[in-house]
């Protein structure tokens, strides 16, 4: 299901990526490509989301960024978590979890 | 390296972003590769998942910049480059703008201190001037009390002024002083800057007198210095003490120095008889001694609900009252006042129409260079199509695109801007000796900042104007047409004509300015040509007043002229109390009821002998003709049809008769008898009694009139004058032409600057269209047309667009020119010699743009062209 970011609600791409880096720095390209395989090819990330949320989450001190090589030995900017992204990926993370738990009750009620 | 905002990080922003992109697109293509696609598919494929990299480029740096401020950087960007990458179009739009710009602002600076806000004096029209209030017809006397009564004015003021001598640290120099009524600082609401003004109580003591002085003569006579108050000075022979000094602000009257309180008022009379019986001048009892005097005038401030016209109604009225009881006891009529204007208007008047018509020569001047900048943008973004065309298909929307034109223009402008500033400090300052002493405001230093700011505003106004016109051909292209060229064709013929109406407006304004230069020109003739009815060629005139108060008797001067005759200095010589063109006259009325006017000479021996004036009957003055009188031929004519007056009686004022002896031929006394109606309509009174404060002395040089002032200078402080002024008559006559010689310079380089822009305008129009219509061309001698009628063609439309122009800017030329009809001279506004040179010079430039650009169509290689 290939997905535009504007068909995840608010903060959803800025939480997959986060716990995305949180096993390890990535660069962009490797980014959508382990989300891709993460949500089994459900959610693919595009490019136009995924810069400037990287940009907004760079100027928010969640991630840093520093330039190094890709696999293929392509030089490409790697991004890291940081402390802070690792509290905002938790806040971000229990705030899901909850909302979902609140969709989902909502969703089997049944009629009286 | 840091991943930071900072100042100026943009180009590094983008180059590594752009980078990492890159980077992941690259990676895609591999991995596609690797998966077995073609390379080329893999390319295409990655590229198409990606999308535009500009744009993801442009929404990532955005996040860490305000949207409108990023904008704002890449238009910016953008219109540099556009600026740099087409300097020539826009460098010379600069110089033009910049040109153009300099000299409106001077225009500007000067037209706002002479005509705008002549003098800086709060609510200034609330103020009247009141001409002529208070003097009669036969004398100088005048009643300041009746005027008193006048309810539309509070205060009425007066004051006259005048050149005196100002003894202070015991040296004696002559400074302007005026004398000033009660009330006169509360009318014009200045403060002082040291000190204080004039008290009520000051005008009670007739010595010592309390006076106020200006800053400059502060500085210059006392270096300054804080203990000036209180100071002795004696003025105009009266004792006084300074008691406050007067910003150099304040500029009116013009060229005062020293203000001193005028004699105490008589009682104000509330009856026309008591008044008749208490005739009071204002220099007498107690008043200054002036040398010379220059001027004066009553003002008053309005009452409420008041107008110059209910003030001009009631002053009539009391004129009138005066006049019926005084007249029939004293003889004396009074005469009306003149019509009574606010200080402003009364100020800028003799100066309004001149300065008008240069302020709107100045305007078509600038409306020329932009209509020749708009014409070099509009040339630059039809040039430039294929270009935008690259920049949309990166994905550059309209709106940046646009932005980046008007920027452009507006970048241009505001340099323009920039440059017309060091313009207008260079013309200003080139201009400077001859704009001061027209009014003191244009001396002072807040001209500088007034100068700069509007060459900023307007430079900056004119690059919007500018980028308006690359905007309007801009908006005729659709998104799509921007992006394929496609339908392209009819907003480029919507450009071009766009630039040809352009043109047309240039040549326009070129033909008016031209045919002004025309009239200006022919208006100079007409006044150099004019007939003075006196020999100005080798006459020197030295002007002198007696030191103190002290009149000596004429005949010392006599025996100084004869020594100087005698020691063959002068071949000839006289006295008299002014002189031709150099002195402005008093009109009287003479003849039956006093009816005619007529200009009043009181001259010495030798007199007509000395100016080469001519006898058309009669003879010259003799000894015992105290009551003789000579008059011009034109006085003759108009009082007895004839010129054979001679032995007639003339009545002067109600009093006297005198008998007409001589009939000479009429001088002028100003070139463009429209300043002074009765100019050549003149009454010579005989010399007698002594020499006072202020006379003149005219000698017939035998060789030039340089190598002998400095002896006759000496000779006239040796009999005990100080010589106030001394010149050549020719000279004279030159300052007097100088203010039609400065317009028709003005003019001149005015019609030139119109002409080398419609010219360099033409060109441009005629070069584009061979440019375009080559093949055409082409064809047509391929197919048989010659090369001449080819070249026709092009030389054809050059000479339209010059016609064009040349019938709208006649159309305009006719009413704006009788707007200044003032300034001409022996020449209409619609003068058709004026008409048809400028039509003649434009055909002429028209036909030489033209030729160069045609001329081209001769050496086109027609086989080269056609194997194309």
């Amino acid at each position: 299901m290939p997905t535009d970011h504007q068909d995840l609600f608010p903060g959803a791409l800025e939480m997959m990526i986060l716990q995305t880096l949180r096993l390890g720095p990535l660069h962009g390209y490797a980014l959508v490509q382990a989300i891709k395989r993460a949500s089994d090819d459900l959610v693919r990330v595009e490019e136009g989301s995924l810069y400037p949320a990287l940009q907004r989450m760079l100027k928010a001190g969640w991630l840093t960024a520093e330039w190094g090589l890709s696999a293929r030995n392509r030089r490409v900017r790697v991004y890291q978590l940081t402390r802070e992204g690792r509290r905002q990926l938790e806040r971000k993370r229990t705030g899901f979890e909850r909302l979902t738990a609140g969709i989902m009750k909502v969703l089997r009620t049944v009629e009286p | 390296m840091t991943w930071r905002p900072r100042i100026f990080w943009r180009r590094a922003f983008d180059r590594d972003l752009t980078a990492e992109m890159r980077a992941h697109l690259e990676e895609r293509v591999e991995d596609l590769v690797d998966a077995g696609m073609p390379r080329a598919e893999a390319v295409r494929r990655a590229r198409a998942e990606f999308g535009n990299l500009m744009r993801h480029a442009e929404d990532s740096r955005e996040v860490w910049t305000s949207r409108t401020l990023d904008r704002l950087g890449g238009a910016l960007y953008h219109a540099v480059r556009g600026v740099r990458g087409n300097f020539s179009t826009f460098g010379t739009a600069l110089a033009v703008l910049g040109l153009a710009t300099g000299l409106f602002a001077t225009v500007f600076v000067v037209a706002d201190a002479l005509v705008f806000r002549p003098a800086r004096i709060q609510d200034i029209d609330r103020v009247v001037v009141i001409s002529g209030l208070g003097e009669t017809i036969d004398s100088g006397w005048s009643t300041p009390a009746w005027w008193g009564q006048a309810r539309s004015v509070d205060p009425l003021v007066r004051w006259h002024g005048g050149q005196a001598q100002l003894t202070a640290r015991d040296e004696t120099r002559v400074e302007d002083v005026a004398s000033v009524s009660r009330g006169f600082f509360e009318v014009i609401r200045t403060a002082p800057l040291h000190g204080r003004l004039l008290r009520d109580e000051d005008f009670q003591n007739i010595e010592p007198r309390a006076i106020v002085i200006s800053e400059r003569l502060w500085q210059r006579r006392f270096g300054g210095d804080p203990d000036t108050f209180g100071a002795p000075v004696v003025v105009g022979g009266l004792r006084g003490v300074v008691v406050g000094i007067l910003p150099s602000t304040l500029t009116y009257p013009r060229d005062i120095s020293v203000w001193v309180a005028a004699p105490p008022d008589p009682p104000r009379y509330s009856s026309a008889d008591k008044a008749a019986e208490d005739l009071h001048d204002l220099e007498a009892p107690g008043g200054v001694q002036h040398v010379r005097r220059t001027g004066g005038a009553w003002l008053g401030r309005l009452a409420a609900g008041q107008s110059a016209g209910t003030v001009e109604a009631e002053m009539q009225a009391l004129a009138k009252r005066l006049t019926e009881t005084v007249t029939p006891k004293t003889g004396i009529r009074y005469a009306g006042s003149t019509p009574v204007r606010t200080l402003g208007d009364a100020l800028a008047r003799p100066v309004r129409a001149a300065t008008m018509a240069l302020f709107v020569a100045t305007a078509v001047v600038l409306l020329l260079a932009l209509a020749n900048a708009c014409t070099l943008i509009v040339g630059s973004v039809l040039e430039r199509r294929h270009q935008f065309s690259v920049r949309v298909s990166l994905g550059a929307t309209r709106g940046r695109l646009a932005a980046a034109l008007a920027l452009e223009s507006l970048l241009t402008g505001a340099l323009a801007g920039l440059a017309g500033a060091g313009v207008g400090v260079v013309i200003f300052q080139l201009a400077e000796p001859l704009l001061v002493p027209l009014s003191p405001l244009l001396g002072q230093p807040r001209v500088w900042i007034e100068l700069v700011s509007v060459c900023v505003l307007t430079g900056a106004g004119l690059g919007l104007l500018a980028g308006s016109s690359a905007l309007l051909v801009f908006s005729t292209w659709s998104d799509w047409q921007l992006l394929t060229h496609r339908g392209h064709d009819a907003g480029v013929r919507r450009g071009r004509r766009l630039r040809t109406g352009l043109v047309i407006a240039q040549v326009a304004s070129a033909m008016l300015l031209i045919t002004a230069a025309g009239v200006a020109a022919r208006t100079f003739v007409a006044l150099a040509q004019t007939p003075l009815g006196f020999e100005p060629t080798g006459v020197l005139a030295v002007r002198f007043s007696m030191r103190g108060s002290s009149a000596v008797s004429s005949a010392p001067v006599e025996v100084l002229l004869d020594e100087l005759i005698a020691r063959r200095l002068a071949s000839a010589a006289t006295i008299a109390d002014r002189l031709p063109l150099a002195d402005a006259g008093g009109m009287r009325y003479v003849g039956p009821s006093n009816t005619t006017p007529a200009s009043v000479m009181t001259v010495g021996p030798r007199f007509f002998e000395t100016l080469g004036i001519a006898f058309f009957g009669g003879r010259d003055f003799e000894q015992g003709d105290e009551n003789a009188v000579i008059i011009s031929r034109r006085l003759a004519t108009a009082l007895w049809g004839t010129s054979e007056a001679v032995g007639q009686r003339l009545e002067i004022g109600s009093a006297s008769t005198r008998e007409v002896v001589g009939v000479v031929d009429d001088i002028r006394s100003s070139l463009d008898e429209r300043a002074m109606p009765w100019d050549g309509s003149q009454l010579y009174f005989p010399w007698s009694g002594p020499v006072r404060t202020n006379a003149a002395i005219a000698l017939k040089c035998p060789q030039p009139c340089d190598a002998i002032m400095p002896a006759v200078m000496s000779e006239v402080e040796r009999l005990g004058g100080d010589v106030l002024w001394s010149n050549t008559m020719t000279s004279v006559l030159g300052t007097t032409l100088a203010p039609a010689r400065v317009r028709l310079i003005l003019a001149g380089a005015y019609g030139l600057f119109g002409l080398m822009l419609a010219a360099a305008a033409i060109y441009g129009a005629v070069r584009d269209v061979v440019a375009e219509r080559t093949r055409e061309a082409t064809v047509r001698m391929a197919l048989g047309a010659s090369p001449r009628a080819v070249q026709r063609l092009i030389l054809v439309y050059g000479l339209a667009i010059c016609f064009a122009g040349i019938v709208v800017g006649a159309a305009f030329a006719w009413p704006l020119l009788s707007l200044a009809r003032s300034l001409a001279f022996g020449v209409t506004p619609g003068d058709p010699v004026a008409y048809l040179g400028a039509a003649a010079v434009l055909i002429a430039s028209g036909v030489l743009a033209s030729v160069g650009p045609a001329a081209q169509l001769a050496r086109i290689d027609l086989r080269a062209l056609l194997s194309e």
